[in-house]
C-alpha cells in the first residue's frame, strides 16, 4: 500500500513516519523519508505551477468533461490519497472512469445533503440559543445561514481517524468541536486515511454514510434528560482548514480531477458540540486510576454513577456501534467526603449510532466495575417514561428514517427489561447486544440466568 | 591500523542496528507517553496487558475485522488474544481506529 502523500507532507519527525508505516507493514528508512519528503515538495511546488498557469479555466468550470485523456485504464496506484479502502476500491472498480462516476456521485450527495438542511438550520438559528454562542466566535451567518470561520480559528484534531476540529475563540481556548460529514470515516473527504467512494461503511455494517452530523445532534437530542452528550448542533460553515479530496491527491492527478470533478467546496454541514474543558479520555482516565494502584471497588466509587447508568441507558437508546473508551470523556464532577476526585461522564462521537439493524452494539461501559450494580429505580422509571413515538418522530426529522425500526425494536425491549428489578447493568447490556441475533428478542428477554443465557448464546453460535 | 578500527566501528555499528531492529520485532510495547503507562506488550507475539479493562474487552469482545480486511485475518470476522494473528489485528486494526491517538505510541 502507497504511503499517503499528505502523511508525509504532514510529518515533521521520522519516528512519526515510522509510526505510521508500521500499522501498513511498511518500513521507510531515515534516507527515504528524507527522499520521499523532498520529492513531494518537489512536486507539490510543480503542481503550483501547473494551477497557476491553468486555474483560470479549470476552477471556474466544475463539471467540465473535455480532458483528452483516457480513463478507461485500470486501477493500480492510489493516486487519490483513499487508503485504508484502496484493496477494496481496486477489487470494486474495473477502470478510472468508473471510479470518478462514482466521485462525482458522492461530491454531487455532499452538496445535496448540505441544501437539504439549509433550511432547518436557519430555523433552529433564530429558535436555539447555542447558535447565539457560535455567531460570537464566528460572527453572524451569511444570509443563506452559512457561518464563515476563519483558519486560524479551526484546528484539525490528531486524534482519531475521522476528520475533527476544534474552534477556538480569539485566545486560543477551544469552545467547539467541528465535525463536516463528509470527513467522517469512508467518506470521500476525509484526510486521514480512512476516505472511499462509497456510500456504505467499510468498517460497520449497517450504517449508511454522510449521516453522522445528524446522528450526532440526534444523539444530544435524544440524551438531553440524561445529560451525558455535550450540546450538539447542525450547523453549515466555510473554512479554508477544512479538508477536500483535492488536497491529497497526487499532482498529475490532480489536474484531471479539477477537469473531471470540480475544484474546492469548503462549505460543509457539519455538527457543532460543545468543547468539554478539563477533560481526558476513559481510557486515558481509568489507566491513570489503575497506575494509581486503585482496585476495582475504589475505581467504581470514583466514577458518578449516575452519569455512568444514564450513558449506559444512552448506549441502549442509541444502539451506538462504536462506545469504546476513547469515545467517553471524563471531567471532575465532585470531590468524595474524604477529598477523592469523582469523576463525571460524557459521551462523544456518536457518528457510528443508530444502526439500520440492531447489530454490533459496542458499549465497553459493560467492563467497569459499575455495570455490576443494579439499575436504579431513577432509571428504571427514566427508560418506563420514554416514548416511543416521541422517539420515532425525533428519528424521522433527522432522516434517519431506515433506523426508525430497529429503534422501535430495541426501546421496547429496553422498557421490558428495566421492568426487572434484578438485572445488573452489565446484565441488560448483555441482553441489549443479543437483539440482531437469530431468536435475539427471545433469548433477551428469557427470565434465565446470566450463566445460563451466556451458555444459551455460545450453543447458537456453535 | 587506523583502517581496521574504522571497519571494526562501521560493522558494529551495523550489528547493533540490526540487533536493535530485531529487538523492535521480538518486543514492543504501546505507550502513553504523557503518563508513562503501558497500555499492552507484545513479546514474540504474545500480548500482556497492563490495562485490566483492555484485557477484559479483549477476552470477551476480542477485536472485530472488517469485511474488507478478513482475507488478511484468514476470513476471521473477530480475533481474540490467544490467535496468532492478534498481534497483527491490534496494531493495523484497533488501534489505529480506536486508540488513534498521538499520545500513544509503540515503543520498542
Amino acid at each position: 500500500m502507497p504511503i499517503n502523500l499528505t502523511t508525509i507532507r504532514q510529518c515533521p519527525t521520522v519516528s512519526e513516519i515510522r509510526f505510521l508505516t508500521k500499522e501498513r507493514e511498511q518500513t521507510l528508512y531515515v534516507s527515504q523519508w528524507l527522499w520521499a519528503r523532498q520529492t513531494v515538495h518537489l512536486l507539490d511546488a510543480i503542481t503550483q505551477l501547473q494551477r497557476s498557469t491553468n486555474v483560470q479555466n479549470k476552477r471556474h468550470s466544475p463539471h467540465v468533461r473535455t480532458a483528452n485523456f483516457s480513463t478507461t485504464q485500470k486501477l493500480s496506484i492510489d493516486k487519490w490519497g483513499f487508503g485504508w479502502a484502496w484493496e477494496s476500491i481496486i477489487r470494486d472498480f474495473q477502470t478510472e472512469e468508473s471510479l470518478y462516476a462514482s466521485i462525482l456521485k458522492r461530491r454531487q450527495q455532499i452538496v445535496e445533503c448540505r441544501e437539504s438542511w439549509r433550511n432547518y438550520i436557519q430555523k433552529q438559528q433564530s429558535l436555539d440559543p447555542f447558535y447565539y454562542r457560535l455567531e460570537k466566535l464566528t460572527g453572524s451567518p451569511s444570509a443563506i445561514g452559512t457561518h464563515q470561520v476563519s483558519a486560524d480559528q479551526m484546528t484539525l484534531s490528531t486524534e482519531g481517524i475521522s476528520g475533527t476540529y476544534f474552534l477556538s475563540d480569539r485566545e486560543g481556548t477551544k469552545r467547539f468541536v467541528i465535525k463536516p460529514i463528509d470527513e467522517d470515516i469512508d467518506c470521500l473527504n476525509n484526510g486521514k486515511g480512512f476516505s472511499s467512494p462509497y456510500t456504505s461503511s467499510t468498517i460497520r455494517d449497517n450504517i449508511t454514510l454522510y449521516r453522522s452530523a445528524m446522528r450526532e445532534t440526534l444523539s444530544y437530542e435524544i440524551g438531553k434528560n440524561l445529560g451525558v452528550v455535550p450540546h450538539t448542533a447542525l450547523a453549515i460553515l466555510d473554512c479554508s482548514a477544512f479538508n477536500d479530496q483535492i488536497d491529497q491527491l497526487l499532482p498529475d492527478e490532480r489536474v484531471r480531477y479539477e477537469q473531471f470533478i470540480g475544484c474546492h467546496n469548503l462549505e460543509k454541514l457539519c455538527s457543532v458540540q460543545e468543547f468539554i474543558p478539563n477533560s481526558k479520555t476513559l481510557f486515558e482516565g481509568l489507566q491513570d486510576l489503575q497506575a494509581a494502584g486503585l482496585s476495582d471497588d475504589e475505581i467504581e466509587a470514583r466514577i458518578d454513577q449516575r452519569d455512568f447508568e444514564n450513558a449506559n441507558i444512552l448506549q441502549w437508546l442509541t444502539y451506538d456501534t462504536d462506545g469504546h473508551l476513547n469515545n467517553f470523556l471524563v471531567y471532575h464532577k465532585s470531590t468524595d467526603s474524604i477529598g477523592n476526585e469523582i469523576l463525571g461522564i460524557k459521551k462523544i462521537d456518536n457518528g457510528l449510532a443508530f444502526p439500520e439493524k440492531n447489530e454490533q452494539l459496542r458499549n465497553n461501559l459493560r467492563y467497569l466495575p459499575n455495570a455490576n450494580c443494579l439499575l436504579s429505580e431513577e432509571g428504571r422509571t427514566q427508560i418506563a417514561e420514554l416514548s416511543i413515538e416521541q422517539l420515532t418522530e425525533q428519528m424521522k426529522q433527522f432522516g434517519l428514517d431506515e433506523s426508525v425500526d430497529a429503534l422501535r425494536q430495541r426501546v421496547d425491549v429496553l422498557k421490558q427489561l428495566a421492568e426487572r428489578q434484578d438485572l445488573t447493568l452489565y446484565e441488560i447490556d448483555y441482553r441489549m447486544s443479543l437483539i440482531g441475533k437469530q431468536n435475539g428478542i427471545q433469548l433477551a428477554l428469557s427470565q434465565v440466568s446470566q450463566n445460563a443465557l451466556e451458555q444459551m448464546v455460545k450453543e447458537v453460535v456453535k | 591500523m587506523k583502517k581496521s578500527a574504522i571497519q571494526f566501528a562501521i560493522t558494529l555499528f551495523f550489528l547493533s542496528t540490526l540487533f536493535a531492529i530485531q529487538q523492535e520485532e521480538v518486543s514492543m510495547k504501546l505507550v502513553n507517553t504523557r503518563t508513562g503507562f503501558i497500555v499492552i506488550e507484545f513479546k514474540h507475539g504474545t500480548p500482556q496487558f497492563h490495562d485490566r479493562f483492555l484485557e477484559a474487552e479483549m477476552k470477551e469482545r476480542g477485536i472485530s475485522i472488517p469485511s474488507n480486511r478478513r482475507a488478511d485475518f484468514d476470513g476471521k470476522d473477530s480475533i481474540y488474544p490467544n490467535d496468532p494473528l492478534f498481534q497483527q489485528a491490534f496494531e493495523e486494526i484497533y488501534v489505529p481506529q480506536t486508540i488513534a491517538s498521538s499520545y500513544y505510541q509503540w515503543q520498542p
